[in-house]
Protein backbone atom coordinates (compact mmCIF):
# COMPACT_ATOMS: atom_id res chain seq x y z
CA UNK A 1 0.00 0.00 0.00
CA UNK A 2 1.17 3.48 -0.79
CA UNK A 3 0.56 6.40 1.50
CA UNK A 4 1.05 10.12 1.20
CA UNK A 5 3.12 11.33 4.10
CA UNK A 6 0.80 14.25 4.83
CA UNK A 7 -1.99 11.75 5.53
CA UNK A 8 -0.03 10.68 8.62
CA UNK A 9 -0.03 14.09 10.25
CA UNK A 10 -2.46 14.23 13.13
CA UNK A 11 -3.05 10.48 13.16
CA UNK A 12 -3.21 8.64 16.46
CA UNK A 13 -0.50 6.15 17.23
CA UNK A 14 -1.13 3.04 19.32
CA UNK A 15 0.94 0.01 20.20
CA UNK A 16 -0.23 -3.38 19.03
CA UNK A 17 -1.40 -4.00 22.57
CA UNK A 18 -3.82 -1.12 22.30
CA UNK A 19 -1.88 1.43 24.34
CA UNK A 20 -2.18 5.01 23.13
CA UNK A 21 1.24 6.46 22.30
CA UNK A 22 0.49 9.92 20.95
CA UNK A 23 -0.31 11.96 17.86
CA UNK A 24 1.88 12.00 14.78
CA UNK A 25 3.12 15.52 14.22
CA UNK A 26 5.78 15.04 11.58
CA UNK A 27 7.58 12.38 9.59
CA UNK A 28 11.35 12.12 9.43
CA UNK A 29 12.73 11.01 6.07
CA UNK A 30 16.21 9.77 5.23
CA UNK A 31 17.09 11.29 1.89
CA UNK A 32 20.11 9.12 1.16
CA UNK A 33 18.36 5.88 2.02
CA UNK A 34 15.20 7.12 0.31
CA UNK A 35 13.00 5.94 3.14
CA UNK A 36 10.93 7.09 6.06
CA UNK A 37 13.16 6.92 9.13
CA UNK A 38 10.76 7.84 11.91
CA UNK A 39 7.54 9.33 13.14
CA UNK A 40 7.65 12.43 15.31
CA UNK A 41 5.03 12.04 18.02
CA UNK A 42 3.61 14.68 20.34
CA UNK A 43 1.07 14.47 23.18
CA UNK A 44 3.04 11.46 24.31
CA UNK A 45 1.15 9.22 26.72
CA UNK A 46 3.39 9.02 29.80
CA UNK A 47 2.18 5.46 30.42
CA UNK A 48 3.54 4.35 27.05
CA UNK A 49 6.73 6.43 26.80
CA UNK A 50 8.61 8.35 29.38
CA UNK A 51 9.37 11.40 27.29
CA UNK A 52 10.54 13.42 30.29
CA UNK A 53 10.58 17.15 29.57
CA UNK A 54 10.85 16.63 25.84
CA UNK A 55 7.98 17.83 23.70
CA UNK A 56 7.82 14.54 21.85
CA UNK A 57 9.61 11.43 20.73
CA UNK A 58 10.72 10.04 17.39
CA UNK A 59 9.50 6.50 16.88
CA UNK A 60 11.69 4.56 14.41
CA UNK A 61 9.69 3.58 11.36
CA UNK A 62 10.78 -0.05 11.68
CA UNK A 63 8.55 -0.27 14.78
CA UNK A 64 5.48 0.43 12.67
CA UNK A 65 3.36 -2.66 12.12
CA UNK A 66 0.23 -1.25 10.48
CA UNK A 67 -1.02 1.96 8.88
CA UNK A 68 -4.73 2.42 8.35
CA UNK A 69 -7.18 4.73 10.06
CA UNK A 70 -4.73 4.71 12.93
CA UNK A 71 -1.08 3.68 13.13
CA UNK A 72 0.17 0.75 15.17
CA UNK A 73 3.69 0.17 16.41
CA UNK A 74 5.28 -2.78 18.12
CA UNK A 75 4.76 -2.76 21.85
CA UNK A 76 8.09 -1.91 23.45
CA UNK A 77 9.12 -2.00 27.03
CA UNK A 78 9.30 1.43 28.50
CA UNK A 79 13.01 1.11 29.17
CA UNK A 80 13.74 0.68 25.49
CA UNK A 81 11.49 3.57 24.63
CA UNK A 82 13.28 5.91 27.00
CA UNK A 83 16.43 5.67 24.95
CA UNK A 84 14.75 7.28 21.95
CA UNK A 85 15.38 10.98 22.35
CA UNK A 86 13.72 13.60 20.24
CA UNK A 87 16.47 14.18 17.73
CA UNK A 88 18.52 11.17 18.67
CA UNK A 89 19.93 9.01 15.92
CA UNK A 90 19.03 5.35 15.79
CA UNK A 91 22.64 4.26 15.75
CA UNK A 92 23.59 5.61 19.16
CA UNK A 93 20.79 4.54 21.37
CA UNK A 94 22.91 3.17 24.18
CA UNK A 95 23.37 5.50 27.11
CA UNK B 1 22.82 14.18 8.38
CA UNK B 2 20.44 13.12 5.69
CA UNK B 3 17.37 12.97 7.92
CA UNK B 4 14.89 15.72 7.27
CA UNK B 5 11.48 16.62 8.61
CA UNK B 6 8.90 15.95 5.93
CA UNK B 7 6.89 18.93 7.15
CA UNK B 8 9.82 21.25 6.51
CA UNK B 9 10.10 19.91 2.97
CA UNK B 10 6.59 20.82 1.94
CA UNK B 11 6.33 23.87 -0.28
CA UNK B 12 10.02 23.63 -1.13
CA UNK B 13 10.80 24.59 -4.72
CA UNK B 14 11.52 21.74 -7.10
CA UNK B 15 13.88 22.43 -10.01
CA UNK B 16 15.44 20.12 -12.57
CA UNK B 17 19.18 19.75 -13.10
CA UNK B 18 19.05 22.16 -16.03
CA UNK B 19 17.76 24.84 -13.72
CA UNK B 20 14.18 24.92 -14.93
CA UNK B 21 11.52 25.35 -12.33
CA UNK B 22 9.16 22.40 -11.95
CA UNK B 23 7.01 23.52 -9.06
CA UNK B 24 6.66 23.26 -5.30
CA UNK B 25 6.61 20.07 -3.26
CA UNK B 26 3.16 19.19 -2.09
CA UNK B 27 3.55 15.72 -0.65
CA UNK B 28 5.66 12.57 -0.67
CA UNK B 29 4.36 9.10 -1.45
CA UNK B 30 5.86 6.20 0.51
CA UNK B 31 5.35 2.45 0.56
CA UNK B 32 3.57 1.81 3.86
CA UNK B 33 5.17 -1.55 4.66
CA UNK B 34 8.79 -0.69 4.02
CA UNK B 35 8.76 3.07 4.37
CA UNK B 36 10.51 3.41 1.02
CA UNK B 37 9.94 6.81 -0.58
CA UNK B 38 8.32 6.38 -3.98
CA UNK B 39 7.33 9.68 -5.49
CA UNK B 40 7.23 13.40 -5.02
CA UNK B 41 3.85 15.04 -5.43
CA UNK B 42 4.52 18.45 -6.92
CA UNK B 43 2.27 21.40 -7.57
CA UNK B 44 3.48 22.34 -11.04
CA UNK B 45 4.72 25.80 -11.94
CA UNK B 46 2.40 27.66 -14.32
CA UNK B 47 4.70 27.57 -17.32
CA UNK B 48 5.66 23.89 -16.93
CA UNK B 49 5.14 21.45 -19.78
CA UNK B 50 3.28 18.74 -17.92
CA UNK B 51 3.21 16.26 -20.80
CA UNK B 52 6.22 14.32 -19.55
CA UNK B 53 4.76 13.78 -16.08
CA UNK B 54 1.99 11.67 -14.64
CA UNK B 55 -0.69 14.08 -13.53
CA UNK B 56 -3.51 13.65 -11.03
CA UNK B 57 -5.83 16.32 -9.66
CA UNK B 58 -3.54 19.04 -10.94
CA UNK B 59 -0.47 17.62 -9.19
CA UNK B 60 2.40 15.92 -10.99
CA UNK B 61 4.29 12.87 -9.75
CA UNK B 62 8.07 12.56 -9.92
CA UNK B 63 9.81 9.27 -9.10
CA UNK B 64 11.94 9.64 -5.98
CA UNK B 65 14.82 7.98 -7.84
CA UNK B 66 15.17 11.14 -9.92
CA UNK B 67 15.92 13.25 -6.83
CA UNK B 68 19.55 14.41 -6.87
CA UNK B 69 19.68 16.79 -3.93
CA UNK B 70 17.50 18.26 -1.25
CA UNK B 71 18.83 21.40 0.38
CA UNK B 72 17.34 24.85 -0.05
CA UNK B 73 15.62 23.54 -3.15
CA UNK B 74 14.93 20.04 -4.43
CA UNK B 75 16.91 19.16 -7.53
CA UNK B 76 15.68 16.37 -9.78
CA UNK B 77 17.69 14.81 -12.59
CA UNK B 78 16.34 15.91 -15.98
CA UNK B 79 17.82 12.80 -17.61
CA UNK B 80 15.92 10.45 -15.34
CA UNK B 81 12.71 12.35 -15.94
CA UNK B 82 13.21 11.92 -19.65
CA UNK B 83 13.87 8.18 -19.40
CA UNK B 84 10.54 7.72 -17.71
CA UNK B 85 8.60 9.84 -20.20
Amino acid sequence: MEIQLSSLYGQDLYTDRGIYVGKIEDVSVDIREKRVSGLAVKNVNPNAFNAGKRKGVIVPYRWVTAIGDIVLIKHVRRRAAEREGEEEEEGKRER
Amino acid sequence: MQKISALKLSNKRVVDSEGSEIGTLHNIVAEAGTGMLKELVVKPADELDKSRFREENGDIFIPFDAVKAIKDVIVVDSEKLRVRA
